[in-house]
């Protein structure tokens, strides 16, 4: 699999930073270096950018494949004992953003908008948990996706129908997203996020601009050659 | 009239509600709707619920109107994009229709056509802050509209849902996103419409207590499995299967559901009773309206 992904604007990214001082920026080394996202020269400027706004950047951890639980675990443990920041800035598409935000109990914060697959099959062993909808809403909502978590992929709350946790849905297979959400945000005291104005989607961000789909096709063809 | 015009007039609104026919054939659906209106205030039409591919809501509210009646559109978020469900929103209003319920909607896979693709372009939030802004004269992407509607949004909410916060939590953002009246899911327990009542005296929003008729144990039984968000305490099903008379048993619930809720709230929507007169009796029962 090979998500293709964009940096957010950065005021964006600095308006969901607020209330933190100091960030671990963590980036994703996979999928030919998130699409030029992770290159340590844009994520210096990354940092550049956040401490001109007075918001220091601990550390630049890059993780080979942030979809990969074990080596995210390895790091981020590594990361987590100097104790140093207040929340994790993940460079990533929204599977490795995900995976950092169910193995670390700090605020975690997606830097990109994660647009579509791309064509490699290969790394993450992982269930969906991206909808490559080039609109990242992961920081509203504990780092978990509504719409690939809950079965009506609902951004605003839950439905009336979860029992015990369990999606009303398919009761037997899952778990309410918006429970998982809502227990997530619980422990991080930041229920407020679950009474934001309505999220609405704009789904012309989910097709890839030009300039990526051909930076996609470079990739694949320096693969092929490879083989 | 709206559902918040009705309360400051009477103090307590009466609702119940009118599934439209699976085809063209509306004869019945009046004949229910006629003799209910005879004993409360306003009649919901439900769309495609439990995804179930009907007749729309819109027509047999607009038949509703012409009759006199007046209709509470439900319109859910399943099987229409933005743009249909503002456009379906400016149609209810030129056709006189003022009070609309805003609803997620039921999961296709509950209903008769689960191979179809549900939408959730918007969902009830959404709906009811795209309900604001056409109230206001803009549609959801700021373009002016050649006249406003002025329309009075609810929504659904469920009190038995556990744990109750995020539950109440939603309510609160449907408050802020416009919503004026509240209808919930079935209520057993009284007990449980508080935290929800203070919520909505607080933000000034309307509640209205969902009451479900039980006629059989099967039926209850049916209702706790499968209706998305019922809960039917054991006792009660205890007490049906040892009646007599069931149905008779299931209007002496409700009513004194009614009788209680009276004390906490601004009204009642009665679900599954428009056949064999039972709102009528019901109500009766309760003692707050009269058999026509």
């Amino acid at each position: 699999m090979m998500l293709m992904c964009r940096l957010k604007p950065l005021d964006e990214i600095f308006s969901q930073l607020q209330g933190f001082r100091s960030f671990l920026l963590l980036a994703c080394n996979g999928c030919e270096e998130s699409f030029g996202n992770a290159e340590p020269e844009r994520l210096r400027y990354l940092k550049a950018e956040m401490e001109k706004k007075g918001v220091s950047v601990t550390d630049i951890l890059t993780v080979d494949f942030l979809c990969e639980h074990l080596l995210v675990k390895h790091w981020l443990g590594n990361a987590e004992c100097k104790r140093d920041f207040d929340a994790i800035l993940v460079v990533s598409c929204g599977i490795g953003t995900q995976v950092v935000s169910k193995e670390s109990h700090y605020p975690i914060y997606p830097a990109c908008d994660t647009i579509t697959m791309g064509g490699r099959i290969g790394q993450a062993w992982a269930k969906e948990s991206c909808k490559e909808c080039g609109q990242c809403i992961l920081s509203f909502t504990g780092g978990i996706c509504p719409l690939t978590a809950c079965s009506k992929g609902l951004l605003n709350g839950p439905c009336g129908g979860s029992k015990d946790g369990r999606c009303e849905v398919f009761p037997q297979t899952r778990e309410c997203g918006w429970h998982l959400i809502y227990e997530r945000l619980k422990v991080a005291g930041r229920k407020d996020l679950l009474l934001g104005p309505p999220l609405v989607k704009d789904f012309s961000l989910g097709e890839p601009p030009e300039d990526l789909v051909s930076l996609r096709n470079q990739i694949l063809e320096k693969g092929s050659e490879t083989l | 009239m709206t559902i918040t015009e009705i309360v400051n007039q009477k103090g307590f609104v009466v609702t119940s509600e009118l599934t439209p026919p699976k085809g063209v054939n509306c004869g019945d659906a009046l004949k229910v709707a006629e003799s209910m209106s005879q004993v409360v205030d306003a009649i919901n039409v439900t769309d495609g619920q439990m995804a179930i591919m009907r007749m729309g809501s819109l027509t047999l509210c607009h038949l509703l109107m012409d009759r006199g009646i007046e209709p509470v559109f439900q319109l859910t978020c399943r099987d229409r994009n933005r743009i249909a469900l503002q456009s379906e929103l400016l149609n209810a209003f030129v056709l006189g229709i003022r009070n609309v319920l805003c609803l997620t909607g039921d999961h296709v896979t509950l209903g008769d056509h689960p191979d179809a693709k549900q939408v959730f372009d918007l969902d009830s939030v959404s709906l009811l802050w795209a309900v604001q802004k056409l109230n206001e004269g803009f549609d959801i992407r700021e373009n002016t509209l050649k006249g406003a509607t002025d329309l009075c949004p609810g929504a659904v909410i469920n009190p038995n849902a556990l744990p109750i916060e995020p539950q109440l939590l939603k309510m609160k953002r449907k408050i802020q996103a416009g919503a004026r009246f509240f209808q919930t899911q079935a209520v057993f327990e009284i007990s449980k419409l508080e935290p929800f009542a203070r919520m909505a005296q607080d933000m000034n929003a309307l509640l209205l207590m969902g009451v479900l008729v039980l006629r059989t144990p099967d039926m209850t039984r049916f209702a706790t499995e499968h209706i998305s968000g019922v809960h039917v305490p054991e006792k009660l099903i205890a007490k049906l299967t040892s009646s007599k008379d069931p149905v008779k048993s299931g209007i002496e619930i409700a009513a004194r559901l009614i009788n209680e809720a009276k004390e906490v709230c601004d009204g009642v929507h009665i679900m599954n009773a428009g056949k064999e007169g039972l709102v009528q009796q019901i109500l009766n029962e309760a003692g707050i309206r009269q058999p026509a």
